[in-house]
């Protein structure tokens, strides 16, 4: 039983973050979009780092610079993106994580 | 099921609507997509689910089903006593490269093609997620013939309609004049006539060969004339980011011309005004020459045709007969209106005969 849990939420991630978990209705603005590009650009899967500039997500959701900041702020606070700080300190990333735990 | 999610998904982050989509649409497309049905294709939930799914008002719904209809994505389908059915299409234009923007051509791509671009991490799904995607006979409604030869498979009688022909007036009769840098042309009565196929014509404005055959099939030809030439307009003059959009916004609302291109059109239909009215004074002028030259035939042959006495002796009466000032200086049968003169003489002589 509990192997079947785990398959699913492997399989079909997205869709219980999203639906299941309620985080669509959650998420405010455009959010959804930005969400939608890194999730691209991660190749549809969780936790797996890749490098992409607010340029990038600009060009592909047409918004604005501030509107994509926004929205990430907001990823972050529903953590469906964790910022992770580089040595430097100066450039802020982020990673989509699997599927946050329940409060 | 749901890989198919998935697929949808990024067909739609690909594409160029995705852009002009708000963050509205975007969650009320996800909402309907989890709701599609695996094998049709077709989803019913209804205004309050989508709401409730996707955390927005009824109006905002709305608007945003709205919104995706007009930008293609979208078919809806109502029925009296039923839920209203939606459908994922999965021709969204796809959104061009930089490189790929300034060469227009490529904007388009076929809904085979879009099947081809999913991306890597989805290729290790089974494969009978791809199969289920494969365009099928549809079991759902349906909310024009249209659609449903687009989705099904092409059977025996299902093929492509031809009625592009009356859509296609090249063979209009009535005087025309080109628009240039466009493959229409204008008439003295402001109807606009199309050198190609309309279909071709929204092909190379980056339709998709399916969406082309559909909207042309379904609006009249000076409607879609009247887009492609707006399009062409606010292509040429760098306004326009999303040409598919635009045309098929403008199909559906039936945008006017532009007042420049009216402008232009206008230019082009007092020009062909002038052209007409220029090609009649020739032609008159010319039946006239034609007229005198007939006349000067017959009169030689008359002439001709008489004794030397018989001659002599009109010239003689044609002379008596006319004012002395305009036989004064030239009394021979050279003289125009002596020879004018004799012609009648003779010709009277022939009748009584």
């Amino acid at each position: 039983m509990s192997s079947a849990t785990v398959t699913t939420h492997t399989d079909d991630w997205v869709r219980h973050l999203l639906f299941d978990r309620g985080f669509l209705a959650s998420m405010k603005g455009e959010s959804i979009k930005v969400y939608l590009t890194m999730l691209t650009a991660c190749g549809g899967e969780p936790d797996r780092s890749v490098t992409i500039s607010l340029r990038s997500i600009q060009d592909a959701t047409n918004l604005s610079c501030p509107t994509v900041i926004d929205s990430l702020n907001r990823l972050e606070e529903l953590g469906l993106v964790v910022p992770t700080m580089r040595k430097s300190g100066r450039v802020k990333t982020y990673y989509i994580p699997g599927v946050p735990p329940e409060n | 099921m749901d890989p198919f999610f998935f697929r949808v998904e990024h067909d739609l982050v690909r594409s160029e609507a995705f852009r002009q989509l708000n963050g509205s649409s975007v969650k009320v497309y996800l909402v309907i997509g989890l709701y599609a049905d695996f094998e049709t294709g077709w989803a019913y939930p209804s205004i309050r689910t989508i709401a409730k799914q996707s955390g927005l008002s009824r109006q905002t719904v709305l608007n945003a089903i709205e919104d995706l209809v007009n930008q293609g994505i979208v078919a809806t389908s109502k029925s009296a006593g039923r839920s209203t059915a939606y459908r994922i299409l999965h021709n969204a234009p796809p959104r061009p490269s930089s490189k790929s923007q300034k060469d227009k051509p490529n904007r388009s791509k076929s809904f085979s093609e879009h099947l081809e671009s999913v991306p890597e991490f989805l290729d290790h799904t089974p494969g009978t997620v791809l199969n289920s995607r494969t365009p099928e006979a549809p079991t759902g409604p349906f909310f024009s013939d249209d659609e449903a030869q687009f989705w099904n498979e092409p059977g025996p009688e299902s093929g492509p309609k031809q009625e592009q022909s009356n859509k296609n007036p090249v063979n209009d009769s009535a005087p025309s004049i080109e628009i240039p840098g466009t493959p229409f042309r204008v008439t003295l009565d402001g109807r606009l006539l199309s050198l190609m196929s309309l279909d071709e014509v929204l092909i190379k404005q980056g339709v998709n060969e399916d969406s082309a055959r559909y909207l042309a099939h379904r609006y009249e030809a000076d409607r879609v004339i009247k887009a492609v030439l707006n399009v062409m307009y606010l292509d040429k003059s760098k306004k326009l980011q999303n040409a598919p959009g635009y045309l098929r916004m403008a199909l559906e609302k039936g945008y006017e011309l532009l007042p420049q291109m009216a402008q232009k059109i206008e230019k082009r239909r007092s020009l062909l005004t002038q052209d007409i009215g220029q090609n009649l004074m020739k032609e008159k002028k010319m039946l006239e020459r034609e007229k005198l030259a007939a006349e000067e035939a017959a009169i030689n042959l008359m002439i001709s045709n008489l004794k030397r006495e018989e001659l002599e002796r009109l010239i003689r009466q044609a002379v008596g007969s006319l004012p002395e000032p305009l036989v004064k200086r030239n009394p021979s049968i050279t003289n125009p209106l002596i020879r004018a003169r004799v012609y009648e003489l003779a010709t009277r002589i022939t009748e009584s005969n």
